[in-house]
């Protein structure tokens, strides 16, 4: 265990190079975080950033919100969806545009990496609005957002976990296993230690970390839940590839808590699979799928 | 599946089921994952059906 630490410790460190938050996407924040700031402060702020600008007036046009009249400024669309979901919508559109593909890496196949995380996401939401739980936008972006330590491995460690992808498909091991066996600490690690570094939400932060053992989360345990069963869904679906072919257990405490039966979850696939359509808008165009 | 049901099928969809039975296999005995095992077949094979037409 002492041994895992210091090598997980050791590869935190090597890690030193990795991208912030761009200041124009801080300076929003800090609009946002503001409680004096009108929606006019902030569309004048998101204008900083052009293509964030252009991304978030197509994700609020897109059939996943299905409004029917075209939003066609900044300003209308914080009004309409409030400076939670434009907060959220910022941080999610921009971890995707500094992180999908991996700057070109090809330890993982990427656009099945990315619809694997987008199905997690839908089930997840799915889920908690059949069982009328927790915030579904909030989920949708926990389950898009909860493997992103893989990426960060992939691009910042690329020769350690090149070895560990590896050593998960020759072993038939999920990769959460092998990336114990071989760096000490797992991508939910990698991806927690991003997520403070960038400051985000933290039932974010807690789905991330916690969406292989939601029984750990202390505070946000029904989000990392349901983000837990999303990723579950997503296999069973096999829709998309986080990287390994093995199907993880579902932690019976979890699935209990959320009061769900395979019946259940098989009644809302035809939901899932409507949503899941619609919500093609959060990727990023090239990564479509 | 029964043996009966698998006798009917096409090439194609044994191995989509083999397939899915391998990515289980760790699991074999736990009731849960077997019915998720089922759930993912049942859906599979409707989404192969749904592609080839």
């Amino acid at each position: 265990m002492a041994s895992q630490k210091k090598r997980y410790n050791e590869l935190i460190r090597r890690m030193k190079d990795l991208p912030s938050l761009p200041e124009a996407v801080v300076a929003i924040l800090d609009v946002l975080e503001n409680p004096l700031s009108t929606a006019r402060d902030l569309s004048e702020a998101l204008h900083q950033d052009q293509s964030l600008a252009a991304r978030i007036l197509r994700i609020v046009n897109s059939a996943y919100y299905g409004f029917p009249r075209e939003v066609d400024t900044l300003t209308k669309a914080v009004t309409i969806l409030g400076y939670t979901s434009i907060r959220n919508l910022i941080l999610v559109t921009k971890t995707f545009d500094m992180l999908h593909r991996g700057a070109g890496d090809k330890t993982l196949d990427w656009k099945l990496f990315w619809k694997h995380a987008l199905a997690c996401g839908v089930a997840a939401q799915t889920i908690a609005i059949r069982l009328r739980l927790g915030s579904a936008e909030e989920v949708l972006l926990a389950g898009l957002l909860h493997d992103i330590g893989k990426v960060i491995l992939a691009t910042h460690l690329h020769a350690e976990y090149v070895e560990t992808v590896r050593h998960a498909r020759e072993q038939g091991l999920l990769l959460f296993e092998a990336e114990t066996e071989l760096l000490g600490a797992t991508h939910a690690d990698f991806g927690r230690w991003l997520a403070d570094a960038w400051n985000l939400p933290h039932n974010l932060a807690e789905a991330i970390t916690y969406h292989h053992d939601p029984t750990q989360s202390k505070t946000f345990f029904v989000c990392a839940s349901l983000v837990h069963v999303g990723d579950i869904m997503a296999r069973t679906l096999e829709l998309g590839n986080g990287g390994d072919d093995q199907m993880p257990a579902v932690n019976t405490q979890a699935w209990s808590a959320l009061h769900l039966t395979p019946d259940l979850l098989e009644g809302m696939i035809e939901e899932f699979e409507g949503r899941f359509e619609k919500a093609q808008a959060f990727l990023p165009e090239e990564e479509i799928c | 599946m029964t043996g009966e049901a698998k006798a009917g099928l096409t090439e194609r969809e044994r191995e989509l089921i083999q397939k899915v039975e391998k990515r289980f296999a760790r699991h074999e005995g736990d009731q849960l994952m077997m019915a998720l095992k089922e759930i993912s077949i049942r859906y599979l094979l409707r989404r192969l059906k749904d592609e080839d037409g």
